[in-house]
């Protein structure tokens, strides 16, 4: 018999570390996790797309969006573990998560172009009357 | 009498039978939370399509300072989570104890914070039939401030039975599968933060 199956589960979540080096790297991402927050935040008093000669709102909803992503990444893989999971318990979650991607770019997408083509378009055909 | 948590971690079982176990209701737990983001996902895809076409829709401004400490509270009550689900791998029963009264705690800090948000809207005549901002802002907040209360009423739950010393190292499945929803509660305000407060 293997001695994996002679010892009892300690859980997936023992990674063989020390309890302190763990607790220390949970509490690293917080920081991390933390900083993420003061720069969405930042992020909303600034012209994202400046840079970028962009104007507008959609830059800024973009770069906030890929910051939540990243957050949000973060929580997924190291405080619940998905780097741990099976492969299936792993495409349940990034099924879902697909969807609701697809679903916020595709939406996304339509608010970008009916306000750069659209409302602009108008606003421009309203002013050359 | 039958007890079933005397059950769940009977020294008989097998070890292998353990991770099967595991594995098996962390798997019920993703699915439930696929299912959880699909229906953010409706409500989301709503927001987008009507801020982006409803006539007069405007995206009023929210007091950020509320939205960050519920943002800085729920990560904090992410961590303490985490700290909670390690201590019960390690068999600490009085550490894990503590950080699930913690993580509940912060719970209730949170709502506490939203509700001085809410009783600030309802002062200025702010209600969800104000307009299609505010209509949205409620429904979004409001089932995700559901969804906090049923986090913190499965962690009551957990803190009385680890209290009653129903786990240990080897069987502590509850609380890992309790600290995914939690966590997962998070990961929406993640997204409902920046997307009503600061966008």
């Amino acid at each position: 018999m293997s001695s994996a199956a002679t010892t009892a589960p300690s859980g997936v979540h023992d990674h063989g570390r020390s309890y302190k080096a763990e607790a220390v790297f949970y509490a690293e991402i917080f920081g991390l996790l933390i900083s993420l927050t003061i720069l969405t935040v930042t992020l909303s008093y600034v012209n994202v797309g400046w840079a970028l000669d962009l104007t507008g709102r959609a830059p800024n909803i973009v770069a906030g969006m890929l910051v939540a992503a990243v957050k949000s990444s973060l929580v997924l893989w190291f405080f619940m573990h998905m780097n741990h999971e099976g492969r299936l318990n792993r495409f349940i979650f990034a099924f879902a998560l697909c969807l609701f991607t697809l679903a916020v770019v595709a939406f996304s997408s339509d608010f970008v172009w009916l306000h750069t083509y659209v409302v602009e378009g108008a606003r421009a055909a309203v002013g050359g009357m | 009498m039958f007890d079933p948590a005397a059950q769940d971690h009977h020294p008989t079982l097998s070890p292998a039978f353990h991770r099967e176990r595991r594995d098996m209701r962390a798997m019920g737990m993703w699915l439930f939370l696929g299912s959880e983001v699909m229906f953010f996902t409706a409500f989301f895809a709503a927001y987008i399509v009507a801020r982006s076409a409803a006539p007069g829709f405007v995206a009023m401004p929210l007091e950020r300072g509320f939205g960050t400490l519920n943002t800085i509270v729920l990560l904090t009550s992410s961590l303490t989570m985490a700290l909670a689900v390690l201590n019960s791998k390690r068999g600490e029963r009085v550490k894990t104890g503590r950080y699930i009264a913690l993580t509940f705690l912060l719970a209730c800090v949170f709502l506490v914070v939203k509700g001085i948000e809410y009783a600030h809207h309802f002062e200025a005549g702010d209600f969800p039939s104000h307009d299609i901002f505010f209509g949205f802002y409620f429904l979004l907040t409001g089932f995700h401030g559901l969804h906090v209360l049923g986090g913190m009423i499965t962690l009551a739950i957990l803190w009385w039975r680890n209290r009653r010393g129903d786990f240990n190292k080897d069987y502590n499945d509850p609380i890992e599968i309790a600290g995914l929803y939690w966590h997962f509660v998070d990961l929406v305000w993640i997204f409902l933060f920046p997307a009503l407060y600061l966008l």
